[in-house]
């Protein structure tokens, strides 16, 4: 699952682990994105963007710990910022991708989340 | 008369302890009316400490007030610059993030392309349409890198005060549909109407590209907070100035954040939440003032916002 509100990059994350031959669901509002998870299937991995409006990434990680359905999947964090907090969330115990990344970077992260679940 | 002895000291005890206190009980009546001149000379000797002592109080505490003026005024200028370099650090912070998004759409569909190139891999039907795909978003990351940068070359040469206007004839109307027509695309992404009211030639002399960048930043504003509601953009010319108009109907700035939005580094919706360096503002006002105008907002929070720009005719 990838959660991500700049548009062209959601899709492009899209593509690539498309055409590698995963199922991809992708979704630009963090909320909308946790109604799918309770609702639907468990993705093995989250990418997940910490900028975003509405409900930001340390929201959504704060939701998702919260609910015990969902506080195992995987979170991988997409990020250009240094910081890790918002000053009230922490994410200093997730695995971070940083902006830019190329698509090996991308797709070893992937792959190895997918071996491990 | 001779000393009074015993009694003569406590009286001037007496009133040193007044004068130690920061009062004085002797007054002229007691001076004049002392029977004992040797009395009289310590009474006077006494009013004059008493003044001594009373200036030199008033000249500490006047000099205490001048030291918490002191104070107050490196407080606030540490305050200034704690809220500068914060102002700074989160500039950074959303410029890396600006800048670096669209370096990884780059990244990642240019590394996606070269592996649909790979000699031996079959191409299928399809392939061609995603390359063109692919390569249409690139090209638009590309523009969307050309204009942070564009913006930040227009801050620091603001900051600078290197704002070099170059007047020629300008009008507005082409201005306007020359900016539109930029934005074509951009506005059908967002599947926004965009009502241009121009009824007629707006000449006058103005720098044509920064007036072009006002516009631009006005437009582009519109679009990200416009919430894909209609924008309307009217020209027009007045008696003693030029007009330009662009209302959206969007999310609107609460009254509290509308003197702040033409200052630097101060977005009313939180930053992360869109694109740009969120300096678009700041820019079109500083050009509007240079070039002798200027810029104003008139906006409801959830009803959108109208800027108005008056340049001298």
């Amino acid at each position: 699952m990838i959660i991500d509100d700049d548009d062209d990059l959601r899709e492009a994350l899209m593509d690539v682990m498309s055409a590698q031959g995963y199922e991809v669901a992708a979704f630009a509002d963090a909320r909308v994105a946790l109604t799918a998870l309770e609702e639907g299937p468990t993705p093995f991995l989250i990418l997940l963007d910490l900028m975003m409006p509405g409900m930001s990434g340390w929201e959504f990680r704060a939701a998702q710990l919260a609910n015990p359905k969902l506080l195992s999947i995987p979170v991988v964090v997409v990020t250009a910022a240094n910081m890790l907090s918002d000053g009230v969330h922490t994410l200093s115990d997730l695995e971070i991708l940083r902006k830019p990344f190329d698509v090996s970077t991308l797709l070893t992260t992937v792959a190895r989340h997918a071996a491990a679940s | 008369m001779p000393w009074g002895g015993s009694k003569s000291t406590d009286r001037i005890l007496m009133h040193l302890a007044e004068i130690g206190a920061g009062r004085c009980t002797i007054t002229d009546d007691i001076v004049v009316a002392e029977p004992d001149p040797e009395m009289s000379q310590v009474l006077v000797g006494l009013l004059v400490l008493h003044e001594d002592l009373s200036y030199a109080s008033r000249q500490r505490t006047e000099a205490e007030t001048a030291l918490r003026v002191v104070a107050e005024e490196r407080e606030r200028l540490l305050e200034d610059r704690r809220q500068a370099v914060e102002a700074r650090d989160q500039f950074l912070a959303v410029a890396a993030h600006e800048l670096r998004t669209p370096l990884t759409t780059l990244s990642l569909l240019a590394d996606h392309l070269i592996a649909m190139q790979t000699p031996g891999r079959v191409a299928d039907s399809g392939a061609a349409e995603i390359q063109k795909h692919h390569l249409g978003r690139l090209k638009r990351q590309v523009e969307r890198l050309t204009a942070l940068v564009a913006e930040m070359l227009d801050v620091s040469r603001i900051t600078r005060g290197h704002l070099d206007l170059v007047p020629g004839p300008v009008d507005l109307r082409d201005v306007v549909h020359e900016v539109l027509d930029r934005f074509d695309l951009e506005i059908t992404r967002r599947d926004v109407t965009v009502k241009v009211d121009a009824p007629g030639p707006v000449r006058g002399i103005w720098d044509a590209a920064h007036i072009d960048q006002v516009v631009t930043n006005l437009v582009s504003n519109a679009l990200k907070y416009g919430a894909g509601q209609p924008i309307e953009v009217s020209v027009r010319a007045e008696t003693s100035h030029a007009v330009i108009v662009v209302r959206d109907h969007g999310v609107g700035i609460p009254d509290n954040e509308q003197s702040k939005i033409f200052g630097p580094f101060t977005r009313a919706v939180a930053a992360k939440h869109h694109e740009g360096l969120g300096l678009g503002l700041w820019v079109a006002s500083q050009i509007v003032q240079a070039s002798g105008g200027r810029i104003k907002v008139d906006s409801r929070p959830k009803e959108g916002s109208t800027f108005t720009v008056e340049l001298p005719l």
